[in-house]
Formats: C-alpha cells, sequence, structure tokens
C-alpha cells in the first residue's frame, strides 16, 4: 500500500508534548488569571455565516479570509475573536448583565502570506468589556492592570504596558488641519520604531501634509519624560482643540487609576506614537512590550520545571 | 531596550461601538489581546524557553502482576486525592518500563509485584535520587508528591 507522507501545512503550529506542556501552562496562567479577574468564559463557533462575519470586514481583512461554500451555505472562519463577541453581544443582549466582562481563548485564522514566524492558524487570548450605552472610563485602568498580574504571573519583571489615547492624536490633526488626512498619518506615525524619525517625515511629505504641520506633528510625537511629565508637557502645548484636551484628561485619569490598580511606574508609561488599529479605537489604546533580553532568559528558567 | 524583533505581545484600546453592524444599541467597550501563538513561538525561536518538562504524571505505577485490581485501586485511589498518577498498561520487561518512566523524566515510580501484594505494600522510588522505599497500601492516602 502506498503511504501518505505525513505533513503540516505551513503556518500551522504543532508541538511536541514537552512544548504543548509549556504552552498549555502559559495558556492556563493567562486563563486563571482573567477569571481571577471575574471576566466570564466565552466560546463561539470557529466557522460562522460570511454575511455574519464579513458584516464589516473589507480590504485588507477580506482578503484573508478562510471562504468557503458547504452545500448551499457561504461559510467563513473567524479570523478574530471580537467579530464574534460583536455578533454574541447582540444576539444575546437581552440575557447578559452589563457591564459584559468576557474572556475568550481560542484559534483564529488568518490567510496571511506564509513566512517565518507568521501564523495562518493562532490563539488570541481576549479580554472585553462591554457597557450598556456607556462604560465608565475608569474600565480602560483595570485591564491594563490585568496584562500586569499576567506577565507577573508568567514570570516576567521588565516588561512595559505603553498607553496612549487616540482623541490625542485626533485633536492634534484636527488642529493642525489635518483631520482628513488623520487615518495616513496614523499609520505612518504607528511605523515610528520600525522605521524610524526620518522615514515617518519622508513619508508625511509624500503625502502632501505640510512642512510646518510635520515640524508639529514630529514635536509632539517626540515629547519625552515620565507620564506625568509628558501629561504636562501636552497641557504645555496650549492646543485648543476639545477633542486633544478631553484626550489628554482621559489618558490623565487612565495613568492616575492604573496605579491604583497596582501597577509599578516601571511597568507603564504614556507613549504618544501608538495609534493601534487605525479606524477601530476611539480613545485608550494599549501596546506591550518584553524588555530586557537577559532578564528574560533568567525568568524563563522558571519555567523549565 | 525593547526586544526589536520581538513587536508587542498584546494590545488593545477602547472603542465607541462594539456592535453596530448588527444592532441600533449602542455598545461602547474596552478589550485587549494577546496573540498567544505568537508569543510561544517567538520565544522558543530565542531560546527562552526550553521546557524540560516531558510528562504531566507525578508517578508512574508499574506493575509486575498479571491480576491488575491492586495496581488499578492504587492509581484510583492516588487520583481521587489529585494525584496525577499514570499506570504503564504494556507487557513489556520491567527494564522497558522504567526506561518510559526515565524518559519522560516521571519523577516517582510506584512497584507493585507479588511479593508487595501479599505483605499489603507497594515500593516507591525516587527516579532522581534512586531511593526506595516500602510503604504499605494502607497508607496510600498520606502521601504526597
Amino acid at each position: 500500500m502506498s503511504k501518505t507522507e505525513p505533513r503540516t501545512l505551513s503556518g500551522f503550529m504543532e508541538l511536541l508534548p514537552n512544548e504543548q506542556i509549556l504552552f498549555n501552562q502559559i495558556k492556563e496562567t493567562i486563563e486563571d488569571t482573567y477569571k481571577r479577574f471575574g471576566f466570564l468564559p466565552l466560546d463561539t463557533p470557529i466557522i460562522e455565516l460570511s454575511e455574519v462575519l464579513l458584516a464589516k470586514a473589507g480590504g485588507e481583512t477580506e482578503q484573508q479570509i478562510y471562504r468557503f461554500n458547504k452545500g448551499d451555505k457561504d461559510l467563513s472562519l473567524r479570523f478574530d475573536l471580537t467579530v464574534p463577541l460583536s455578533k454574541y453581544v447582540a444576539k444575546n443582549y437581552g440575557n447578559l448583565s452589563f457591564p459584559f466582562r468576557r474572556y475568550q481563548i481560542g484559534k483564529v485564522y488568518r490567510g496571511e502570506r506564509t513566512q517565518k514566524g507568521r501564523f495562518r492558524e493562532f490563539y488570541q487570548c481576549d479580554i472585553d468589556i462591554i457597557g450598556d450605552e456607556e462604560l465608565d472610563l475608569i474600565n480602560d485602568a483595570e485591564l491594563p492592570s490585568v496584562i500586569y498580574t499576567i506577565f507577573k504571573n508568567l514570570g516576567f519583571n521588565n516588561f512595559t504596558i505603553r498607553v496612549n489615547n487616540r482623541k490625542i492624536l485626533n485633536g492634534l490633526f484636527e488642529s493642525l488641519g489635518q483631520k482628513d488626512n488623520s487615518v495616513e498619518v496614523l499609520r505612518i506615525i504607528d511605523k515610528i520604531d520600525k522605521i524610524g524619525k526620518e522615514a515617518v517625515k519622508e513619508e508625511l511629505n509624500k503625502l502632501g501634509v505640510l512642512e510646518e504641520a510635520i515640524t508639529n506633528i514630529i514635536n509632539f510625537i517626540e515629547i519625552e519624560g515620565n507620564s506625568e511629565e509628558k501629561i504636562l508637557k501636552l497641557k504645555q502645548l496650549g492646543i485648543q482643540n476639545e477633542t486633544f484636551i478631553k484626550g489628554v484628561e482621559e489618558l490623565e485619569y487612565v495613568i492616575k487609576n492604573m496605579k491604583l490598580f497596582g501597577i509599578p511606574e516601571q511597568n507603564f508609561k504614556v507613549d504618544l506614537t501608538i495609534a493601534r488599529g487605525l479606524d477601530y479605537y476611539t480613545g485608550t489604546v494599549y501596546e506591550t512590550f518584553l524588555n530586557d533580553y537577559r532578564e528574560l532568559r533568567k525568568c524563563l528558567l522558571r519555567w523549565q520545571i | 531596550m525593547i526586544i526589536g524583533s520581538f513587536g508587542s505581545v498584546c494590545s488593545g484600546g477602547r472603542y465607541e461601538n462594539l456592535a453596530e453592524y448588527y444592532t441600533d444599541k449602542k455598545l461602547p467597550g474596552v478589550g485587549i489581546s494577546i496573540g498567544l501563538t505568537r508569543l510561544f513561538y517567538k520565544l522558543n525561536e530565542l531560546n527562552l524557553i526550553q521546557t524540560e518538562k516531558k510528562s504531566i504524571s507525578e508517578v508512574l505505577i508499574i506493575p509486575i502482576v498479571d491480576d491488575l485490581r491492586v495496581p488499578i485501586s492504587i492509581a484510583t485511589k492516588l487520583r481521587n486525592n489529585g494525584v496525577k498518577a499514570e499506570i504503564y498498561l504494556n507487557s513489556k520487561k520491567l527494564k522497558a518500563k522504567f526506561k518510559y518512566a526515565d524518559k519522560l523524566e516521571i519523577p516517582y515510580v510506584i512497584l507493585i509485584g507479588e511479593e508487595e501484594i501479599i505483605q499489603n505494600k507497594i515500593k516507591l522510588k525516587n527516579m532522581k535520587t534512586g531511593e526506595e522505599k516500602y510503604i504499605s497500601i494502607d497508607d496510600i492516602d498520606t502521601l504526597k508528591f
């Protein structure tokens, strides 16, 4: 009998038992922490109707979707856990208690171009807090404390949760008359860590942003100091734009309360360059980075049980 | 210094309206997502994790008898006490059974032979130190791993 070569698609992670044990330990640490903060478990189907899953999608996202027909149904694999959450909350609105705090840990699928370190099937571990009509800003300060607790529990010490507020950037662009360009400008600023300041300037120039506005934007993102100093300098810019002022207020409030939730100052900072998910986020945005390679090596020895 | 090739390990933010494509209800929210697969891959790639743990069993029960009633009852007792216990269930030579425990680095082995059953005992071996001791079957509940 001829044998089929046993093989796994590229972009799909498959581990040996010793690696899987470690993977699961990390996953369980994340889940335990989510539970400890009172988030409710949720599991949604991996397959959904394309019409439902792609209600919002477009452009790049849509091209990456695993989409197929089964019988007369047009189906797709979920590509994140947020869209299924949206559908779920809308569908079960009457049966949920708000603020609705849920966690979901599951695989999602994106047909990205295969390259090293890019996965087409991967786990996302999400927490969201959803309000009915409104959700107090204090919630924006609690989520980073969940992340802080997770990375501490995983044995990391040297990591930074970077926080920003989209209203600040949007307000700045409004005040500079760059509102129509804001999505593009944000996309470019978002790359400053990767491509550097000069390349950002060049790209802004190509976009048709005036020299003076570019200078203002760069001055803005180069504001330095600790979190309090940055907030102070933002206020001192004297920008009389409503959105900008609201953003600075929100950021100040979130930072203040992150401390209240017990995040040490060395583990977070204001980073005015973070833009995140360009058309999606409207206020607070976060990114978390692991900092020190050597320290990382040390703390991960803990996992070699 | 940020680990350059690492990128952000988790990200998120505040959104105005979660479900506008499905409902007229205004549902603002805030969320964060950890990309676990990529995080694990990167840690592994940078050699920051090398797991030594090859099994999750705390103890391997090796029966040297044909009648499995006693080994199974001991495994059940241990499991009921929350111990992760595994029975070697394949008729191989004793050496092969120990090799299995060795390869998977299971920290303890419980040996159960005719002699032990007659004396109402089990033999407990610490695989790291090689230390062996007999324990009365009545005292199984007191065993901690």
